[in-house]
């Protein structure tokens, strides 16, 4: 999932972003409201780890900001102002659940799995990345508008990179989330699955010619998918870091 | 009104405690999730660092709350002469 912390206390920040990379997020980390906001426009992160106190632009403005536009983005409050009032304020406006300072990384990020596992649950049944359509519905999968038959563990690890939508999954995060199996184990199956996938889902034009690749290697790291998403060609790995955005922490 | 004053500066010093005392919470969980050596040291390097703003901020209280107790205090000297 794609996070994204905005902290004005750097330290803090940057532990959040830690602990939430452990759960195998992508995460940035903004330090004040309005680089919250143009985030949150040009992103569209799943979930926002929001400050109530913040420079530019305090959390309640950026929550009446996002209000009803980011029906995707799922916020959690952070605050150390301890009035009831001002927790109902925001979750009025939108939040997701709010956490009093001082917290437990622990409880944060049950937390915010809670949140993520609801959204889940009531998430669009259709995942689509580039040339690839999978229904969780109807467990059928599409690459260019044709079906492509899938096994049981084919389909979890295609939904598994679908979620993340075009950035890499590692090799551990694949092997713990789809096999449940420890980094350790010294298996190549997510490997030799990779390449199931990538035959099965190796499209040919009308015209005879090979599609482009579905699956790239990230090398050292993993696999992502490659295409298009959402209207917007998807950024090459390294591109990750973007130096024009407003962040802490690139 | 007058009375509220003191205890809204109070509620503001322990929102600001809440800040480092987060961080120091945090950084050590996180330390102890990670579990290597590297994660442990940069915890405890951390979580001192966040202490001493712990004990800037905890300053902060008691020379505050010194303040208002002598001032208090001169309040109430006042009133037993005046009596």
């Amino acid at each position: 999932m794609k996070v994204l912390v905005v902290e004005d206390d750097r330290a803090l920040g940057l532990f959040l972003q830690k602990g939430l990379r452990l759960e195998g997020h992508s995460v940035d980390l903004v330090g004040d409201g309005d680089a919250a906001v143009e985030y949150a426009i040009e992103h569209q992160p799943d979930l926002m780890v929001l400050d109530l106190s913040l420079p530019c632009r305090d959390g309640l403005e950026v929550l009446a900001e996002l209000q009803g536009r980011f029906a995707r983005t799922s916020v959690m409050v952070l605050t150390g102002r301890s009035q009831v009032e001002e927790r109902i304020k925001c979750l009025n406006l939108g939040a997701d659940d709010c956490l009093l300072k001082p917290f437990s990384l622990y409880e944060l990020m049950a937390r915010c799995r809670a949140i993520l596992r609801r959204k889940e649950q009531f998430a669009n049944p259709v995942l689509h990345f580039g040339a690839v359509e999978m229904d969780r519905m109807n467990r059928s999968v599409r690459r260019d508008g044709v079906e492509v038959e899938l096994t049981a563990k084919e389909f979890a690890l295609l939904e598994f990179m679908l979620r993340r939508n075009g950035d890499c999954c590692t090799r551990t995060e694949l092997l713990s989330d789809v096999w449940k199996m420890s980094p350790d184990s010294g298996t190549n199956v997510v490997d030799v699955y990779i390449n199931y996938l990538r035959r099965k889902l190796a499209g040919v034009h009308p015209d005879g010619q090979q599609s482009e690749p579905v699956i790239e290697t990230v090398r050292g790291e993993g696999y992502r998918l490659c295409g298009v998403r959402k209207g917007i060609r998807s950024a090459p790995a390294s591109d990750a870091l973007r130096p024009n955005m407003p962040r802490l922490v690139a | 009104m007058k009375k509220q004053a003191p205890f809204e500066e109070l509620a503001k010093q322990l929102h600001d405690l809440c800040q480092p005392l987060t961080a120091l919470q945090c950084r050590l969980e996180l330390g102890r999730m990670c579990g290597d050596e590297q994660s442990l040291t940069e915890a405890v390097e951390g979580g001192l660092v966040e202490t001493e703003r712990l004990v800037q901020g905890v300053e902060t209280m008691r020379t505050w709350l010194l303040r208002e107790l002598g001032r208090n205090e001169d309040k109430s000297r006042a009133g037993e002469r005046g009596q």
